[in-house]
């Protein structure tokens, strides 16, 4: 194929220009942030914004050499890029020193750098270099299951390295897994089990077993009645073994000592169910009954796990409190500060480096995970509206791009890239306006961090040098 | 195909939605926060997130006249326990020797009675449960060092809040005109000088953090408070004491209700004593109320100066001429005047000698003879001098005098008014009024006002001087003082107070022995004795004044009563201060200053062996020396001072001392004033950095 321009005149002008546009924006804020009236130099290399200033540089530099690189370097290398990564997070959960609260900073020499960062980029080459190398959309079983693999790989390690920010943005790729032919089912049954944890907070957890109990009984009774009317012993085995099961599975809340046994008795018994069924294709209750085992084993024993085991004490405070099921204000306390702080811009705001909220350091760690609010504070309503429309364009221009490609794994990797902004911009705000849970994680190109912000800009950039290629096909 | 394009399209549109829907939500939330719920988040802020905590100023302290303390404020800590955050398992195991210890710190109550409270909070669940209510800083700790507290605030329970204790180191000396710092209701120099002691309260704005803790929302304060200034006042605490000593010593002697007594500088009216003494049982005198400045008494005889003062300025008559004292008792009107000792055999004496002799007899006699027609004349030589104006010295509480000053207001002013004012009835004056007036005679006419305070001061530098005031330029003329000063002598010489008369120096002054009016009738057997006067009589430097108020053993003539006291202030002071007595050691050796066995800082000795003219001795080029005398020689040693190994500070200043521990990386706890007499490591003792010594100063 004929290339009649060069690379830069191929590039995406307007993704160039939100881009860059975000990282002017990113620097104000963080000079705003550690703005006070005696270091007031804007060109200070020791000050935060200096630093900060410099990985800019140094991201846009190095996003500029990659543009030189071949687009099939990225097909190429996407398989090494992401063993090697997942190699460094294993080395990372090894050696990394705890830093509040989590193991995942590397110690190089005189920098620390993230691991996690990079590996939001090389999944997302991973993912889509699997995808795109399947003749049609995902649809098998086995097609399916690597997929997920590939995303909860990964995943499964940052969560060890006690880092649950960064792990809750991998979910966000599920999003691309729907894309590309998961279906809404398993979209939902996912979103399932998310309610059934919550629910199991919200209800006494004995009442959810009985009503979920309950409401799969009454399913199996009305949809068994065919079965009834034509194999009366068959129905009365399948019967007695789905209430075992059950009966079972009930058994095991309320016998902690034997649960482990009792629940598989009462997978046993399913697996019972299933093999007697097997030849009557009418019976279509057993998956809701498959369902309602993991759901209910989630939701009944799951959630304490993920409470009391994953999530850091004061992670699992947060979520309660988001919840209002903990009004210990300290848990809420970066939340209540965060709100005021943006509150009290109002609609215009204070005006850019008035924030005297900001300058109060009236909120914990404002300078990367709550930076937003210096923006809600100095720029008001109308600053935090025009700095979201600037990002949901970045981010619809990026599923744009995704959809002109005639490449799949260009416009896979380019959903990736979307969806892993949108949560990570979703989350951030979100948890600084009291809509999420306080996770700690990155507004990108914005809240301060290296890593984050030379992480992000290779992601951009390798989107920008794919669809300059958009023409090619890439595999 | 179409199909599978519609699905794909479909989940496009779908994601589309998703997104934008979030981005919805979050600019929905945005509007809520920042224009919605914006007002109340800002109120929010200011009000349960951001307080304004207001921290006290460190209340200035009273300093005498050369610099000692008489009142100051001290920290002291109110012990707080909170039960509540103890294990369990802790508790049960530590809490006797928790109570242990604390009866051991504390020295107050037994262990009993700490375990016994200490069990009720804990069963009460109280959280705040106070051990003790002033604690000192010491003590405080001592007991961060005991089982179950040791494991600090969160889980020992133990805290604390600051508190000011006012303290006088000098106990009750002057300690009613010092004052009493009380929250409402401040009296002496502590509530005229409030506003100035008290500086100015600061105001910090406090955040909350999480664990319900305050912390300070930023750095500077919105109001720095302003520590008070100290005031340096006119007490001499040596006449002070002397004071205070002569006339308690006298009230006890003779049983009296109470007494007062005051010493003035005469050239500036600076009060250098002022004692007030109150009986509280016999034999035990306390200050109670500030007398001399606050009560008015009918003062007797001392204010017949005030009338001979009248009589010579007007040129009536002349301290030679005579006067019939008619043996000693006179009718005016429907009521008898009589001489204080009864019938005597006198009639005509000198002026000068009735005087003297203070007989009411003849003052009166010549005050009416005189006056009788022109009564206004006389009164107008009251306010003329100004004794009916209160002083206006600083600390509150002062009455102006009580004058009949209208001789036509026939209600007030009866028959005898006239005779009876004339010797210090029918009036009433406060002992300090008195004494100005006394003072004016002593300082060539010129009347001060009294002052207690020199000034204030912030750090050991003045901050304002205050200048004497002069209250009336020239109370009369020099010939009329010439007389009334010879007048005074004479009572000293041959008259009412000749029993304190001495060979050294001159004293002049006036005997007062008035009779109490008791149930509006003058009493026989009350009486109020006084002495006014100033010494040495040729070249005044003090003025004093004593009243003792119903002495009650017999003894009753402010001659006998106030008089010694007087006499043994005078002569007290008069051999202590160096400005009235030439040296008489100048042959002492020039040694006899130098303590001995005293360690401290090579650079100081130096200079104070240069300042005394001593040389320095041979052979030292350390930089902590220890002086001895050898022989009666200075001998210097050296300290020896090694890396890591305590020591000596024995005999060291508490700041020598401190620079050097300090510097060594020793933690320095101190008690007592004056120089180290025991230091809790011993010289020798290896020390590491951060090791904690307790000096003892005595």
């Amino acid at each position: 194929m004929r290339e009649p321009q060069n690379i830069i005149q191929r590039l995406d002008k307007p993704m160039l220009v939100l881009y860059l546009l975000m990282l002017l924006v990113g620097l104000m804020t963080v000079f705003a942030v550690n703005y006070n009236e005696e270091s007031s130099r804007f060109f200070n290399l020791s000050q935060t914004h200096g630093r900060q200033m410099t990985w800019m540089f140094i991201s846009l530099v190095l996003g500029f050499s990659m543009l030189t690189f071949n687009s099939n370097f990225f097909t190429k290398f996407s398989i090494p890029f992401y063993i090697i990564i997942i190699l460094l997070l294993l080395v990372t959960l090894a050696v990394a020193r705890e830093i509040n609260g989590a193991r995942s900073w590397l110690q190089i020499g005189p920098a620390q750098f993230q691991p996690a960062e990079f590996a939001k980029t090389a999944t997302a080459l991973m993912l889509a270099k699997y995808i795109s190398s399947l003749s049609n959309a995902v649809k098998t079983f086995r097609q399916k299951m690597i997929a997920a693999g590939i995303i909860l790989l990964p995943m499964a390690i940052i969560i060890l390295q006690e880092d649950m920010g960064s792990a809750l943005v991998y979910t966000s790729l599920s999003l691309v897994l729907y894309r590309e032919g998961f279906k809404v089912r398993e979209v939902i049954i996912a979103l399932l089990f998310g309610a059934g944890f919550i629910l199991s907070m919200l209800v006494s957890v004995q009442v959810l077993l009985w009503v979920l109990s309950g409401v799969v009984l009454l399913i199996a009774a009305f949809s068994s009645g065919r079965l009834w009317r034509k194999d009366k012993p068959r129905y009365l085995r399948y019967w007695l073994l789905f209430l075992l099961s059950v009966a079972s599975f009930a058994a095991g809340y309320y016998l902690p000592a034997l649960r482990i046994y009792l629940i598989v008795l009462a997978v046993l018994f399913m697996a019972g169910v299933w093999m007697a069924l097997r030849p009557v294709a009418y019976m279509r209750i057993t998956p809701v009954f498959w369902l309602y085992l993991a759901l209910t084993g989630f939701t009944l024993y799951g959630s304490s796990f993920v409470m009391n085991e994953l999530l850091e004490s004061h992670q699992s405070e947060r979520v309660l409190t988001l919840l209002g099921l903990s009004d210990d204000p300290d848990a809420n306390y970066n939340v209540t500060q965060s709100k005021m702080t943006i509150g009290s811009g109002g609609f215009a705001g204070k005006g850019y480096l008035e924030g005297t909220l900001t300058q109060l350091k009236h909120v914990p760690e404002q300078s990367t995970d709550f930076i937003f609010c210096t923006i809600g504070e100095e720029l008001g309503f109308l600053g935090t509206f025009f700095f979201l429309a600037i990002y949901l364009a970045f981010i619809l221009r990026i599923i744009h791009l995704a959809e002109r490609q005639r490449s799949p794994f260009t416009r896979i990797y380019c959903y990736s890239v979307a969806s892993i902004f949108f949560i990570q911009v979703m989350i951030n705000v979100g948890m600084t306006i009291g809509l999420l849970p306080v996770i700690g994680i990155p507004l990108p190109f914005i809240s301060y961090g290296g890593s984050s912000v030379l992480a992000f800009s290779i992601m951009v950039f390798i989107v920008l040098r794919l669809d300059a290629d958009r023409l090619l096909i890439l595999r | 195909m179409t199909e599978v394009k519609k699905d794909i399209l479909w989940r496009l549109y779908l994601t589309y939605a998703f997104f934008v829907l979030a981005g919805v939500a979050i600019v929905v939330q945005i509007l809520r926060i920042q224009l919605v719920e914006g007002e109340d988040l800002r109120a929010d802020a200011s009000e349960k997130q951001i307080k304004s905590v207001s921290i006290a100023a460190k209340r200035g302290s009273i300093y005498a006249e050369d610099g000692s303390l008489l009142a100051a404020s001290f920290p002291y800590y109110r012990v707080i326990m909170d039960p509540s955050v103890i294990d369990a398992k802790v508790f049960a195991r530590d809490l006797d020797s928790l109570c242990l210890g604390l009866s051991r710190v504390l020295k107050d109550q037994p262990p009993s009675y700490y375990k016994e409270k200490i069990l009720q909070a804990r069963r009460t669940e109280s959280k705040y449960l106070v051990l003790h209510k002033k604690a000192t800083v010491p003590q405080y700790y001592e007991l961060q060092k005991l089982p179950v507290f040791r494991l600090g605030r969160n889980r020992g329970g133990l805290y604390k809040e600051e508190i000011q204790v006012r303290e006088r180191p000098y106990g009750s000396l002057a300690s009613r005109t010092v004052g009493i710092e009380r929250e409402n209701n401040k009296v002496g120099l502590e509530g005229a000088y409030d506003s100035v002691l008290a500086g100015v309260t600061g105001l910090q704005l406090q955040r909350r953090v999480a664990g319900n803790v305050w912390m300070p929302l930023n750095d500077a304060n919105q109001v720095d408070p302003v520590d008070g200034l100290d005031i340096i006042t006119t007490i001499d605490v040596n006449i002070q004491d002397i004071t205070e000593t002569a006339l308690r010593r006298i009230l006890i002697k003779n049983d009296a209700a109470w007494g007062t007594a005051v010493v003035m500088e005469v050239a500036t009216g600076k009060i250098r004593a002022i004692s007030n003494l109150t009986r509280l049982e016999e034999g035990n005198y306390a200050e109670v109320l500030n007398y001399a400045v606050g009560t008015k008494v009918e003062p007797g005889s001392t204010f017949k100066l005030f009338s001979l003062m009248a009589l010579l300025e007007d040129g009536y008559v002349t301290i030679q001429d005579s006067v019939d004292l008619n043996l000693g008792t006179y009718q005016y009107g429907d009521r008898v005047m009589k001489d204080s000792e009864g019938k005597h055999e006198y009639r005509n004496v000198t002026v000068e000698k009735a005087f003297a002799n203070s007989s009411n007899v003849g003052i009166s006699r010549l005050v009416t003879e005189h006056y009788r027609t022109n009564k206004e004349k006389y009164v107008k030589h009251i306010t003329d001098i100004g004794l009916d104006k209160p002083t206006g010295v600083c600390i509150p509480g002062e009455p102006a005098p009580k004058f009949k000053l209208d001789p036509s207001d026939k209600k007030n002013w009866s028959g005898v008014t006239l005779p009876w004012m004339s010797v210090g009835y029918e009036l009433e004056i406060t002992p300090l009024q008195m004494l100005t007036f006394y003072n004016a005679v002593a300082n060539d006419g010129k009347m001060m006002q009294p002052m207690l305070v020199e000034g204030t001061s912030r750090y050991g530098q003045m901050q304002e001087t205050y200048k004497p005031v002069v209250l009336n330029q020239k109370i009369c003329s020099d010939k009329t003082l010439k007389q009334v000063q010879a007048c005074l002598e004479m009572v000293v010489d041959s008259g009412t107070a000749k029993n304190i008369r001495n060979d050294h120096y001159k004293i002049a002054g006036k005997t007062g022995t008035a009779q109490r009016l008791v149930n509006r009738f003058y009493s026989n057997t009350s009486y109020l004795a006084s002495f006014a006067g100033y010494f040495p009589a040729d070249d005044p430097k003090y003025s004093c004044i004593v009243v003792v108020s119903e002495p009650s053993k017999l003894v009753f003539y402010g001659g006998y009563v106030a008089g010694p006291v007087f006499r043994e202030i005078a002569d007290k002071v008069y051999s202590h201060d160096l400005r009235m007595v030439g040296p008489v050691n100048a042959s002492d050796s020039s040694y006899a200053g130098l303590t001995t066995r005293t360690k401290g800082y090579a650079g100081d000795f130096r200079e104070i062996l240069d300042w005394m003219d001593i040389s320095e001795p041979a052979g030292n080029s350390s930089e902590w020396w220890m002086l001895s005398i050898d022989a009666d020689k200075p001998k210097v040693s050296d300290v020896a001072i090694m890396d890591k190994v305590m020591p000596s500070v024995k005999g060291m200043g508490l700041r020598d001392a401190m620079y050097l521990l300090e510097t060594m990386g020793l933690k320095v706890e101190v008690s007592g004033t004056g120089k180290v007499v025991y230091q809790s490591l011993s010289p020798g003792t290896g020390i590491y950095r951060g090791a904690k010594v307790f000096l003892k100063l005595g």
